[in-house]
């Protein structure tokens, strides 16, 4: 199959996904006893009889099956409703403003996973059954035991109580404006991420504090995916060391540094790499957790909030918006497998 | 030929008088030896071992929670209120004056009940799909993978945190929101055996002696493809009780003032600042179970690992 006639079968399979995905909590969150659908639309002072209209004219008494489908309907020009647990602002802007914050948090992730996670894995793997690897791997098993919002509140206390080295919540210092940048012929101000808005704009206090907010909760939120690829770099770089081109490698004399970072590792990452790509929708969900404790303004504290309220325009918005990203990402992922290892085939 | 034909009978005989457990030894003697060279693999594995000792610790401690609870699950003493650790109170005392220490024995037998229940049910939903799925192929296959899927493609935490808001926050409805969102890795693994195994030569035979497919399913198909099963149920029962206690540390579990693993953390994070005993060991105890599950489970992947049984 060419690589074409892949993603459009993919994104094919994607539309009954979505559908069901919609159904399901659009199903799920309209059925709440003791919830009034019309709470969006309605003022202080909304009469009864205001009220009723209001319900007649976005068809909240309809059959449960008929609202679905005019959600579909307005779906399909991007109206995803109004927030009710936002002072009633579309949907679509809210998320529009609480998405980089997260976007900043879970890319920040990433790299740490990255940076930290690949070298040790393969120095596990280079000292396999040593203490090194001992260690890597005791170490890996707890990244996956430990409770995230436990290691939030110890990191808040260490850090923050005791050694005071990082603030304890929020993007910035309480009082500081956003970043802004103005450069000619773009015309926008700011991207929402404050790491890069306050480079472009060479404004260096609040670079400097937007780097110290985003440490503690990246961290937290990398802990795991952490431990998950460095042993995804241990095992692939152990099986990459058994195949029969490193034997060829070595045989040809070449040395030990070159048959593992040229020979191994360039084969060995290429599992790792679906790993890394597979968990990006993974760090979005877990924001949810971190989001809450460090008071970061993003998707996932505006989700928790949403559900505490039953908000359901919002709920269904960052269920479809965090979906959507994830089924991408997945995709995105196959593609360059298929890129990185030429034996793979689309199927 | 006379003197096997007299080997023969002499076995059979050995074999009758050995009874019915004689007999079920006999039979299953392959799979004895099979398990008693798994168990000399995972003896020789540390971690697995320390991981198998956590577990059994805390499944004792969660049974015997009322003989060896010093206080109450409920017990308040309003003159000790957020004392630190001390010989009466081995991890201090919380916000209402109760013991932390017999809390969080209390919390075991919530935590681990959780857990159980919710793999069990994931895997049973889990099998019913992934074997029918599996076995029959063709449309069924295709339709309920798209199912399997759309539950894939959730938050799942978002998804777990609707579900529980939807039906009301209580532990019971955080394992129906948990079975929900767990159940489609399994029928994902389930299926993938079943359709390996159903092009084996014994299934055939099932079917040409007139098995149903029921009967095959059943009796063939799926105590065949339940090792990867259980290699993920033991990693998952970690997953489970982290999830379980992260839902009701956001409030979508049990009450205020339960205890519960999950509820104590967040009840206590309140006073982080001035009282960290109360999240420090519940959120100690919280790992330590995860981290038996997870090494335990760590091992026996290693065991059934066909790389290591050579």
């Amino acid at each position: 199959m060419k690589l074409r006639d892949y993603i459009l079968r993919r994104l094919l399979l994607l539309i009954p996904v979505l559908i069901g995905i919609t159904f399901i909590t659009f199903f799920l969150t309209h059925n709440i006893p003791g919830y009034d659908p019309a709470t969006p639309w309605l003022k202080d002072r909304t009469s009864p009889e205001a009220r009723q209209l209001i319900i007649q004219q976005h068809h909240l008494d309809d059959p449960i099956v008929i609202q679905y489908f005019y959600y579909v309907s307005d779906l399909s020009h991007l109206d995803l409703g109004l927030s009710a647990s936002e002072a009633n602002r579309p949907v679509a802007d809210v998320l529009a403003t609480f998405f980089p914050a997260t976007f900043e948090l879970t890319v920040t992730s990433l790299l740490i996973c990255i940076v930290i996670g690949i070298p040790i894995g393969i120095i596990s793997a280079i000292k396999k059954d040593k203490w090194p690897d001992h260690i890597v791997r005791i170490f890996s098993l707890t990244g996956i035991s430990v409770p995230v919002f436990w290691f939030a509140l110890i990191m808040q206390y260490v850090l923050h109580k005791e050694f005071n080295i990082f603030p304890l919540g929020g993007r910035l210092d309480i009082g500081t404006v956003a970043p802004t940048f103005n450069i000619p012929f773009i015309p926008f101000h700011s991207t929402g991420l404050y790491v890069l808005d306050s480079i472009l704009g060479g404004n260096l206090e609040t670079l400097r504090q937007a780097l110290l907010h985003l440490v503690m909760p990246s961290f937290c939120l990398a802990f795991i995916s952490l431990a998950v690829v460095a042993r995804m770099t241990r095992s692939s770089m152990l099986e990459a060391m058994t195949q029969d081109y490193i034997r060829t490698a070595r045989s040809k004399g070449l040395s030990e540094r070159v048959v593992i970072f040229k020979h191994a590792l360039r084969n060995a990452l290429i599992p790792t790499t679906t790993v890394v790509g597979l968990m990006f929708g993974g760090l979005l969900s877990g924001a949810v957790l971190t989001e809450t404790i460090f008071y970061w303004p993003g998707i996932g504290r505006y989700a928790t909030g949403a559900i505490a309220s039953m908000d359901y325009s919002s709920i269904m918005g960052t269920t479809l918006l965090i979906s959507i990203i994830y089924i991408f990402s997945n995709l995105l992922v196959d593609i360059i497998y298929a890129y990185l290892d030429p034996r793979i085939k689309y199927g | 030929m006379i003197t096997m034909a007299a080997t023969e009978a002499i076995t059979i005989t050995e074999i009758k008088k050995k009874g019915r457990v004689g007999q079920w030894l006999v039979k299953n003697d392959s799979r004895i030896k099979d398990l008693q060279y798994s168990i000399k693999l995972f003896s020789k594995s540390p971690l697995a071992v320390l991981g198998l000792f956590i577990i059994l610790f805390f499944v004792f401690v969660a049974i015997s929670a009322p003989y060896i609870a010093p206080y109450g699950d409920s017990q308040r003493n309003w003159y000790e209120i957020m004392k630190p650790p001390s010989a009466t109170h081995f991890f201090g005392t919380d916000d209402m004056g109760g013991d932390v220490f017999s809390r969080i024995i209390w919390g075991s037998r919530v935590s681990l009940y959780v857990g159980f229940v919710v793999v069990l049910s994931a895997i049973v939903i889990g099998a019913i799909v992934g074997g029918i799925s599996g076995y029959f192929g063709g449309i069924i296959d295709e339709l309920m993978m798209r199912v399997t899927d759309i539950f894939l493609a959730f938050p799942y935490l978002i998804f777990a945190m609707v579900i529980c808001a939807a039906l009301g926050r209580s532990t019971q409805n955080i394992m129906i929101a948990l079975t929900i969102t767990w159940w489609p890795s399994y029928a994902r693994i389930i299926r993938g055996q079943a359709l390996s195994i159903r092009e084996q030569k014994y299934i055939e035979s099932a079917k040409a002696v007139g098995g149903s497919d029921s009967h095959i399913i059943l009796r063939h198909l799926l105590p065949n493809s339940l090792s990867p099963v259980i290699v993920q149920s033991t990693m998952d029962l970690g997953g489970v009780i982290l999830t379980a206690a992260a839902l009701s540390f956001i409030g979508f579990g049990a009450q205020p003032g339960a205890a519960e693993w999950g509820r104590m953390v967040s009840d206590g994070s309140q006073f982080m600042m001035t009282a960290p005993w109360i999240v420090t060991f519940t959120g100690l105890a919280i790992l330590i179970a995860c981290l038996g599950f997870n090494l335990f489970g760590d091992g026996l992947r290693d065991i059934m690992d066909p790389k290591m049984r050579r």
